[in-house]
């Protein structure tokens, strides 16, 4: 190898940001290389996480027992979203973890559905999503892995206590040097590259590598170039954070009301059940936070927006460090999580790889920029009208999204850019949940003569429903895994 | 909604790329009150010699129920693991991108990397030791992949060379069983609807005139309907890619037909070579700046194998595509929407592409600027992704001394190929994309095949022993060697499957 390798990297920071990338790293370093992390008191986890079924597949990386983690963590499944609140007041609708219908005769389901209903009852469209009926009703199963079964359409994320999953972490982590500290100073070589992060007690962290996992990108905002872009269309720049008490049947869904001031999301944990308010400082202060949590909450503040670079010389941005983003995605540690697995296929030498830098943060942006998308259009759609509702909408949308809602109202066509973490499935129950109803239907759902159509959704709807119905309920599945 | 739906489409030009498109829309439309119409003249001649394709085609057939064996014997088609690169990256040479991945990751970390490392460490073995179609291509075997996902013999796909023209007959055939309806003739007039610039309907030199609520213009280079009507403007890419002419001769078999197809580089070009059933084709791809017609018509026919079955064919073209390859009621496809040289055998693609895009976006009659615009980013974007990977070819050569190569080698290319290059350079990562046809295998072949080497592998690469290393990679290469060494030679495999009566096979 002509390049020096990567020997020695630091993690400064540490909570779930910092844990999963040094979990990951410490797979993949050479043996003789150090893995050190330095845990900040700021960046100690809080609440919650929302995740996705992807989160799970890391899980398998790191050899991580699911069933395990779930008793430590408090951790329930999740088969999906519910909003309530954000168009028609009484309206709500699920986004769940398997694909609506089936597309049939080779044009996407969605077609289908939105033909039949200009012929009368087709239902929602969640009706057709087996995680999404089983959502509602409480109830959950794994997939199934035999194709033929409508079971396999099923996919799950976890709902879990982000201190207990670090905990989890921590203990699995193996090569990983931790130790407690803030810190008091980074020092910059000429390049601009940090030289070396000194803690209070005098002692000098030295690396080929820094990870910041601080809360406030301590690290990476000493380097040059590593501004960072506000995201305007997003109102909500704190979050207020409670448990309360666990109801006797939890669903398996996150949960995200719209309300006056912003939305409140209830994450369901064994035990009780992670209450989050995310509302705009400027017009409800802290305390009426409080007030709508029952008076309790510990309050988080929040800066929607990305780095410009999240890898910047020698230091890389992970977690709220690199991107923050209102948490109403459902999607929890998923730029942590591909963050850590890009700079794993991109790792670096010891003396840097701008190029792979350049790489990185190209991939990271375009990630960061479409699930921001997301979040942006759930308050685009939303027909609220009270202040930060008002105010978000103000905002343009970025073109990506403006060109996406676009041709999603024209014909249903789901634009797909470079790094969705969301693809067609979701996007399409994300528009017609929020209200978007294209204008026309793919003209090649009208082969199926429409007698036909309404018999196949009718039984597949049928199908869905009855499978749903079979399942034991959520809490019964998190009992068989105790 | 009803009342806004397309009743009729025009097709205007047969050739490959018309009657692929009224096969595909014949099939794909059946059960819609939608008459499809192709009109084209015997006189105007089609540019199809003998086309390469990708695997893709077979998707295509597949869709349409084409029979394989059926398809093979009416075409005089042979099969296809690659294409041979000779003389691209030194004089001398020679590397085959094959259809299929080289290897498979070990430890989560993709093949070229340990291989990398390997030769660091002084393993002399060639990447291509590790391709099981590289390695049956230049044994000159051939049988379809195994669907045994743990078999070595389902690392790869294959595509098809054929004779275009037999293949545009046979698409002709399966289109008129389907209802649509050829008219033969010359278009004279095309007129546009005042209100809005629509096509409104053609004149054909007998007076007969056709209207129709969609037109496809496959009427070739010239574009008919979507520049001489509609003035869709045309991006011209020849700063990139300053070949504009071809010399194209089909000669006899001599030699076992080969399972891909060759392409040459030569003095102002290259020369591709294609071996079907029943003849090769042969052609010239030169930059007219660098050669005259007749030296490059001369070096071709002293570079074939056979006796020339005619004279030299000479087309010209300009690489690039329409601005908009969908304007207003109009559809391009084939070679009116754009051209780009067959170096990777991307011209029927392109036209698969574009009609699968058609039918994802299938408008009303009003044609909305939505899905006008839609098509058009999609088709952009596969032009693109493909123009780089050309480029590639031509720019990462060491063909030092001759003009129009050192021109290749020093001019600029485009910004998103030096992007990519560097990338691949600093440490052997192939940048990817969600859209664009070529993925990292080819990428791979190319880069490594003409000696663009990373400065580094993945580092990650070393958490896999040497020992492990060394030993993983001699079980593939003898996995490749065995499972290559019981296939049937080419030729024994197309007259067991799908010989055409009277083929040299």
């Amino acid at each position: 190898m002509s390049r020096p390798p990567l020997n020695s990297v630091a993690v400064l920071g540490g909570g779930v940001a910092g844990w999963m990338t040094a979990c990951a790293l410490a797979r993949v370093l050479p043996g003789d290389g150090t893995l050190r992390l330095v845990e900040t008191a700021a960046s100690a986890p809080r609440g919650a996480l929302s995740t996705l079924p992807a989160l799970r597949t890391f899980h398998g990386l790191l050899g991580l027992d699911e069933a395990a983690l779930m008793r430590t963590a408090r951790g329930t499944f999740k088969l999906g979203a519910r909003y309530s609140g954000w168009t028609d007041p009484g309206h709500d609708h699920v986004e769940g973890f398997s694909d609506a219908g089936a597309g049939f005769d080779g044009v996407a389901f969605h077609h289908h559905w939105l033909r039949a209903r200009q012929r009368g009852d087709a239902g929602r469209y969640e009706d057709y999503s087996l995680a999404a009926v089983a959502g509602r009703l409480g109830r959950f199963t794994p997939p199934s892995e035999d194709p033929r079964s409508v079971l396999s359409t099923l996919s799950y994320g976890l709902h879990l206590n982000a201190a207990a999953y670090v905990a989890t972490l921590r203990a699995t982590a193996g090569r990983v040097e931790a130790r407690a500290g803030e810190i008091a100073d980074v020092v910059l070589a000429a390049d601009g590259r940090i030289a070396a992060v000194v803690l209070p007690d005098g002692e000098r962290i030295v690396a080929d590598l820094f990870i910041d996992a601080t809360p406030d990108g301590r690290l990476i905002g000493a380097t040059q170039d590593a501004g960072w872009i506000d995201e305007p269309a997003l109102p909500c720049d704190r979050l207020a954070l409670r448990e309360v008490a666990p109801r006797a049947a939890p669903p398996p869904l996150t949960e995200f009301e719209a309300i006056a001031e912003g939305w409140l999301r209830r994450v369901p944990l064994r035990g009780g059940d992670a209450v989050t308010l995310a509302y705009a400082g400027g017009l409800t202060s802290d305390d009426e936070a409080r007030d709508i949590l029952g008076g309790e909450a510990t309050i988080v503040p929040l800066r929607n927006g990305r780095r410009r670079q999240v890898w910047s010389g020698n230091c890389v941005a992970v977690g709220p460090a690199a991107s923050q983003l209102e948490p109403l995605n459902g999607d929890d540690a998923q730029a942590i999580q591909s963050g850590v697995g890009r700079l794993i296929a991109l790792l670096p030498a010891a003396d840097g790889s701008p190029l792979a830098a350049m790489e990185y943060n190209r991939l990271m942006a375009e990630e960061q920029d479409r699930a921001r998308d997301l979040a942006v259009f759930r308050y685009a759609a939303a027909t609220r009208t009270d202040p930060p509702w008002i105010q978000a909408r103000r905002a343009a949308p970025s073109p990506a999204l403006a060109y996406k809602q676009a041709q999603f109202e024209s014909r249903g066509r789901v634009v797909l850019y470079d790094e969705e973490t969301f693809v067609e499935g979701a996007w399409v129950g994300a528009f017609l949940g929020h209200g978007i109803t294209p204008r026309r239907h793919d003209r090649l759902a009208d082969r199926i003569p429409p007698a036909q159509a309404d018999a196949a959704l009718a039984r597949l709807r049928g199908m869905i429903r009855q499978a749903a119905q079979a399942m034991p309920p959520h809490a019964d599945a998190l009992k068989d895994r105790a | 909604m009803t009342d806004r739906a397309v009743r009729n489409i025009l097709i205007v030009g047969g050739g490959t790329a018309g009657w692929m498109t009224a096969a595909a829309l014949s099939a794909k439309l059946a059960g819609l009150p939608i008459a499809l119409r192709l009109v084209e003249s015997a006189e105007i001649g089609t540019v199809g010699v003998g086309e390469a394709t990708v695997p893709h085609i077979r998707h295509f057939n597949a869709a349409l129920g084409l029979d394989e064996a059926d398809f093979m014997r009416k075409t005089q088609a042979t099969y296809k693991l690659g294409i041979e690169f000779r003389g691209w990256g030194k004089p001398g040479d020679s590397y085959i991108h094959p259809f299929g991945a080289y290897g498979a990751a070990i430890g989560g970390v993709g093949f070229h990397h340990h291989w990398l490392r390997a030769r660091q460490g002084g393993d002399p073995t060639p990447l291509e030791a590790y391709s099981l179609p590289v390695m049956a291509a230049r044994q000159n075997r051939f049988a379809p992949p195994s669907s045994d996902l743990r078999s070595v013999a389902s690392t790869y796909n294959y595509a098809y060379q054929f004779d275009a023209g037999l293949y545009a007959a046979y698409l002709r055939a399966y289109a008129e069983a389907r209802g649509v309806v050829r008219t033969e003739g010359k278009v004279a007039d095309v007129a546009l609807r005042g209100a809005d610039g629509f096509i409104e309907a053609i004149t054909m030199e007998n007076g007969e005139r056709i209207e129709a609520d969609l037109f496809i213009d496959c009427s070739g280079f010239r574009g008919l309907l979507i520049e001489q009507a509609l003035k869709a403007g045309y991006e011209d890419w020849t700063r990139w890619l300053p070949c504009d002419r071809a010399a194209a001769v089909p000669c006899e078999t001599v030699e076992a037909s080969t399972p891909y197809t060759r392409c040459t580089a030569d003095e102002a070009g290259w020369r591709w070579r294609i071996p079907l059933q029943h003849r090769v084709g042969n052609g010239y791809v030169y930059s007219s700046a660098h050669i005259s017609d007749d030296d490059a018509a001369a070096a071709l026919l002293a570079g074939l194998e056979g006796k020339a079955q005619a004279d030299p064919r000479f087309l010209r073209f300009v690489a690039g595509h329409r601005r908009k390859q969908w304007s207003r009621n109009c559809v391009a496809v084939g070679l009116a929407s754009g051209f780009l040289e067959p170096l990777e055998s991307t011209s029927i693609h392109l036209i698969q592409v574009a009609i699968t895009t058609l039918l994802e976006l299938f408008p009303d009659r009003d044609c909305a600027q939505a899905d006008q615009d839609e098509y058009n980013r999609v088709m952009t974007l596969e032009f693109e992704r493909i123009r780089d990977f050309l480029v590639l070819h031509y720019h990462a050569n060491q063909r030092v001394g001759s003009p129009f190569w050192d021109d290749r080698r020093n001019l600029p290319i485009p910004d998103s190929l030096a992007y990519k290059m560097d990338l691949f350079r600093d440490r052997g990562v192939v940048v990817k994309y969600k859209d664009g046809f070529f993925l990292e295998p080819s990428w791979l072949a190319v880069y490594l095949g003409q000696n663009v080497v990373p400065r580094m592998y993945d580092p990650v690469s070393d958490s896999v022993p040497d020992a492990a290393l060394a030993q993983r990679l001699k079980a593939i290469r003898e996995s490749v060697a065995d499972t290559v060494r019981a296939m049937p030679t080419h030729d024994e495999w197309i007259a067991r499957f799908c010989a055409a009566s009277g083929a040299a096979a």
